[in-house]
């Protein structure tokens, strides 16, 4: 039988070595000095200290959780108020609603100008940019 | 239960768990402390991540704030380094979702070549010396194993609760980060030779 392992990588052979991962990547030495973060630090911190928890009946909960249920409180207001008082009117059809945008021709000055036409990639929007020809 | 002995310092300087019990208790100085603790860390994290100096220096100081608002939910059974590397690696990685998200934003609207806009921002005169020529063709969480195991020595386990993922994930992107830089070093090899 033909002997195959000359021709059979190594396992390991494919991938960097530590040695080649270290000379790849950013090490703290090569970086020389760095920047002071405190006094950008205390600028942005409110001497109050660290965030704290805020306590309830049933324990501590963060901040942010009240914060996000209160903005879904007015969220749900937002959406659902507006609904509630349209109830009842028909609606119109999609092909009633439609605006078909066309444009013949643009002057600027009573000079013809030049139209560009951009159409966002999600074609919620369209814009329309006029230029003058020169 | 108090802090693992392995969290404690050897040279008789104050554990980075008791410097936040003492910052939770008010004691600003002791966050200071932790911060020249980490700094240069933070930065060649930030640095290998993002592979620009200025996003690093803006990411380690939006990193160093959450994470002070934040202090009062780290779990002092846990170290305090990983728990920060997590926190600064996942900042990083919202700044670069954030960069996509406006580069997508302009491409939108912008009526020039694409490849314009995605073209990385020449870096500031002073750093021209980092290179990233083998970090930049990195995914970021590949970025990042990569740097954990080759600078700071720390095994899958390890990189797996910085990058809050299992270790055999963690394995998964060391292993393809190895793989690309051999083709990337191959690459140059043979268009040297």
């Amino acid at each position: 039988m033909p002997d195959h392992k000359p021709h059979v990588k190594e396992y390991g052979d494919d991938l960097a070595t530590l040695d080649e991962a270290r000379r790849a990547t950013i090490s703290k030495e090569q970086l020389g000095g760095v920047k002071d973060f405190w006094p950008g630090f205390t600028d942005a911190v409110d001497e109050k200290g660290p965030k704290k928890r805020v306590r309830t009946g049933d324990g501590l909960i963060p901040q942010w959780a009240l914060g996000a249920a209160g903005l879904l409180v007015v969220i749900g207001v937002i959406v659902l108020v507006p609904k509630l008082f349209r109830r009842g009117v028909p609606t119109a059809a999609p092909e009633e609603t439609a605006v078909i945008f066309r444009i013949d021709s643009i002057k600027i000055n009573e000079e013809p100008a030049q139209a560009f036409i951009f159409q966002t990639q999600d074609q919620g929007s369209t814009f329309v940019w006029v230029e003058k020809q020169l | 239960m108090t802090a693992p002995d392995v969290y404690k310092m050897k040279d008789g300087r104050m554990t980075d768990n008791e410097l936040v019990r003492e910052c939770l208790g008010g004691k600003m100085e002791s966050y200071r402390e932790l911060m020249d603790r980490y700094r240069d860390h933070a930065m060649a994290i930030a640095v290998n991540i993002l592979a620009n100096r200025e996003d690093a220096e803006d990411a380690c100081q939006g990193a160093f704030l959450k994470a002070y608002r934040t202090l009062a939910g780290f779990d002092a059974n846990r170290s305090y380094k990983n728990w920060f590397y997590a926190l600064l690696s996942n900042h990083c990685l919202d700044m670069i979702r954030k960069r996509t998200r406006f580069k997508g934003f302009l491409r939108r609207f912008r009526y020039e070549d694409p490849a314009a806009v995605v073209a990385p921002p020449p870096s500031s005169a002073p750093f021209e010396e980092l290179d990233f020529r083998y970090l930049r063709p990195l995914p970021p969480k590949q970025r990042m194993a990569l740097f954990l195991w080759s600078q700071e020595g720390y095994s899958a386990a390890e990189i797996a609760a910085v990058l809050r993922c299992t270790p055999n994930t963690a394995r998964v992107h060391l292993h393809r980060a190895r793989v690309k830089l051999r083709t990337l070093l191959e690459e140059e090899k043979n268009a040297g030779s």
